[in-house]
């Protein structure tokens, strides 16, 4: 047993010792070839920066992903005509079909910068390229894949989207939303049809809904009053739906902003109050003026803040707290109002 | 000379195995985070460049608070302020909170910027000491200054922390440079998992050396220093090997005070930073699980290797020393604080695998190797263990260690390739092998020091002289 101890410690150290003599040597030669390729790149910024229109011959000699990379950037740097005429300057360079061919890499780097990559060509084979992408095997690819794809002229059906990218119970994040996003400025009954279809997992429904607030599309308020009202006191999703209820910013969601107002929960109360406050539902001001005396700080605050986008009514209630109220309200009222510069 | 009695051989052997045992426990624990943490490299999102990233997020990056502790920093302030409203991040802001400093930190921010004293209604959740002013610049809407009595850093940070009114708090030292695209980095796992992620810790990397400039770091450059030179090794085996390992295992258990990224609301619930011990970082992080834990409640608590802050490294014997003894204290502190989370069954990996990890290489760690320093080899020499016992623990020390060591580096090097250069690559190789000769048992008596401040309830700092970047 010792001498095992022995033998396997000298082996490890041996072994990786070797290894890492190998990867110096590797990092020599990567080095050369990678200041070979930054000579090339610094080559031709310039010719590609002096005009779109730099005949071809004159780059000879300068390999292809440097031309791939450094149009892709250039592409990202500027906008309008100036970005198109760098798109059509990269087509003409051959860099599409390149990224078309780097979507099938083994390493996922590539493949991903691939992906972002056919997201500035807008044409059928790189289209279908991000197609292919829908199915790749990260889950983060195939997100940029389907933002590539939203982000188009014409994008692919939102409910194949979602089939094709296998959402599911818990796949929360953020660039879902973003995703939807895209999707409710000029197709926003699909997105409504994913917030009212039963048989999706409710996270994608409130990614959904979320998606649609920001547009504040009023179609829409009726069915997440509804949801609102029937959610559970301390779920995820009722805070969402009321803070959904505050972008949108329509007065019909006045019944599940008063209840949420009388939750239990305070992310659902500091929901409410932030929706109050956008609709200016002045029924809710006796309920706001209440809550300043709230345990939790997000509550008085949010409340405070409603109550000073009533306009008048919620500044009378904020500077009779302040003369009347509990200890934790008039602190409330009182540097709320002193910090909008309102007078007590 | 007299032959001994029987049972002294016995005794030696059985101290020696339980020396060898131990140091072969945590090799085994050394070499699954190394699995992990290679696991967890191959496994992290692809990288992407800046643009693309504020492409993706900047819509839905949620806004961050970045509180900046400072304490005498009259001639760095406005340079750190500075590079920090230079980040590349679409909603925060910055928070600096002057604690109490004896010079003119306060009035240098404040002339600087034009500031104005100002009323912000803030939350009065966690406790420190009171603030005596509240200004803000009308011309930098993103800068916010605190102005309180002394209290120490944690306390600052529950100061600043209480003013913040973000969803999410970016904690940092006052002296730590922060690459550009840190936060914009940082904040990915609130983006893909914005529920369940509760703290998100970036990578530290050594600043001596490197060409600093206006707080950026504008070309990285190892130290000269030898010293300096260990330190940048043992980082990238901390980070690089133990955060990574086992924020993959779901058991990191600290996140450090020099950069992290943690959801306001719970730090709140937790009582913010402690301010009672040298080891808040570790401690707020320790406070973390056991909430999530108690409550019943997923979540995540992340360690990201792309972000990356620059620190300065102590380069004397002296300074090291003192900051060492004070990590172990800050250790054994937060152990002793949440012992009952240890082998819990209530507390699952992060009482087994995570306060396990802890209790080996943190407690018995450097107890039981100084032991193995003192006694083996006198116990061969008089002849009480075999030549056996020792080649077995000169094995489990050094050539395990230099296993350890260069195996992060070939990982480092496999993955990240960060190090410019292929000398600093057998630079560091070299600092990798000789650091398990004096160095590191250097280490584990400061760290045998930091056990007998422990035992002896010592409180405080200790001195911590900063030598300054090198500016260009």
């Amino acid at each position: 047993m010792l001498h095992l101890i022995w033998d396997v410690s000298l082996l490890f150290a041996g072994t990786a010792l070797v290894v890492m003599t190998i990867l110096v040597v590797l990092r020599v030669a990567s080095t050369w070839h990678r200041d070979r390729l930054l000579a090339a790149r610094r080559r031709l910024a310039p010719l590609l920066m002096a005009g779109a229109n730099t005949p071809e011959t004159n780059l000879n000699g300068i390999p292809d992903p440097v031309v791939t990379h450094l149009t892709l950037d250039l592409i990202q740097l500027v906008r309008g005509d100036e970005r198109t005429r760098f798109v059509e300057k990269a087509r003409a360079l051959g860099v599409p079909e390149r990224l078309r061919r780097q979507t099938r890499s083994f390493s996922r780097r590539r493949r991903m910068i691939a992906v972002q990559g056919l997201a500035l060509f807008d044409d059928a084979m790189s289209r279908e390229a991000l197609m292919k992408a829908l199915a790749d095997r990260d889950d983060d690819i195939r997100l940029a894949a389907a933002l590539a794809l939203a982000s188009g002229d014409d994008p692919l059906g939102l409910d194949e989207l979602v089939a094709r990218l296998a959402l599911r119970e818990g796949h929360s994040s953020l660039l879902t939303i973003s995703l939807f996003r895209h999707y409710a400025d000029h197709a926003p009954d699909e997105v409504q049809a994913l917030v009212l279809d039963p048989a999706l997992p409710l996270s994608i429904r409130l990614a959904a809904i979320e998606a649609l607030a920001v547009t504040g599309d009023y179609r829409l308020v009726p069915a997440i009053v509804e949801l609102g009202l029937h959610a559970p006191n301390d779920g995820e999703e009722l805070p969402r739906y009321l803070h959904a209820l505050g972008r949108i910013g329509h007065p019909a969601a006045r019944e599940a902003v008063l209840a949420g107002l009388a939750s239990s929960s305070m992310p659902a109360r500091v929901a409410a109050a932030g929706a109050a406050g956008r609709i200016a539902l002045l029924e809710s001001a006796d309920l706001l003026a209440d809550l300043l005396d709230a345990p939790e700080w997000w509550v008085r605050f949010r409340a405070a803040e409603a109550l000073l986008l009533l306009g008048e009514p919620g500044v009378a209630r904020m500077r009779k707290t302040a003369k009347d109220g509990g200890e934790q309200a008039r602190e409330a009222a009182v540097t709320m109002l002193a910090e909008r510069g309102i007078s007590l | 000379m007299t032959e001994l009695p029987a049972w002294t051989f016995r005794a030696a052997e059985i101290v020696t195995w339980f020396v060898i045992a131990c140091g072969l426990v945590q090799v085994f624990l050394y070499v699954i985070q190394l699995a992990f943490a290679a696991v967890a490299l191959h496994r992290r999102p692809a990288f992407s460049s800046t643009s693309a990233l504020w492409d993706r997020f900047a819509d839905i990056a949620p806004s961050i608070a970045i509180v900046a502790p400072a304490y005498n920093e009259e001639l760095t302030i406005i340079e750190s302020v500075d590079a920090l409203l230079a980040l590349h991040y679409p909603d925060f802001e910055v928070i600096v909170v002057n604690d109490g400093s004896k010079d003119s930190t306060l009035q240098v921010v404040i002339d600087h910027y034009g500031m104005v004293p100002v009323t912000r209604y803030h939350d009065r959740a966690i406790a420190h000491q009171p603030i005596r002013g509240l200004y803000a610049a009308p011309e930098r809407p993103r800068l916010f200054l605190v102005d309180k009595e002394n209290g120490g850093k944690a306390d600052a940070m529950n100061a600043g922390i209480n003013v913040a009114r973000t969803p999410l708090v970016c904690v940092i030292d006052a002296d730590t440079l922060l690459e550009p695209d840190a936060l914009m980095r940082a904040v990915r796992p609130f983006i893909d998992d914005p529920l369940r992620t509760v703290a998100v810790g970036g990578t530290i990397r050594i600043a001596n050396g490197c060409r600093v400039e206006g707080g950026r770091v504008l070309e990285a450059r190892l130290p000269r220093n030898f010293l300096a030179l260990v330190q940048v090794v043992e980082y990238l085996r901390a980070f690089l090997m133990a955060r990574l390992g086992l924020s993959e295992m779901q058991t990191l258990m600290i996140i450090s005070g020099a950069f992290g990224l943690f959801r306001r609301n719970s730090v709140i619930d937790v009582g913010g930073f402690s301010a009672d011990t040298v080891g808040e970082d570790m401690e707020l992080v320790v406070k973390l699980h056991r909430r999530m834990r108690d409550q019943k409640r997923p979540y995540r608590i992340v360690y990201v290797p792309e972000p990356v802050s620059w620190t300065e490294a102590p380069e004397t014997l002296d300074i090291l020393g003192n900051q060492r003894a004070r990590w172990q204290r800050g250790s054994l502190e937060t152990y002793r604080t949440h012992k009952d989370m240890f082998l819990n069954p209530r507390y699952g990996r992060i009482g087994f695998l995570g306060f396990g990890q802890v209790w080996i290489v943190d407690v018995i760690g450097p107890i039981v190797e100084v032991a193995g320093y003192i006694l083996v080899p006198p116990l061969w020499l008089l002849g009480l263990v075999s030549f056996d016992y020792l080649l077995a623990f000169v094995a489990v020390i050094f050539t395990f260690g230099i296993f350890i060591s260069v195996a992060t580096l070939i990982l480092e090097e496999v993955q990240l390739r960060r190090l410019p250069r292929a000398r600093d690559l057998v630079t560091l190789t070299l600092v990798a092998v000789l650091e398990n000769f004096g160095y590191r048992q250097l280490n584990n008596f400061w760290r045998v020091r930091g056990w007998w401040q422990f035992v002896r309830k010592k409180q405080g700092w200790g001195p911590m002289v900063r030598k300054g970047f090198q500016r260009s």
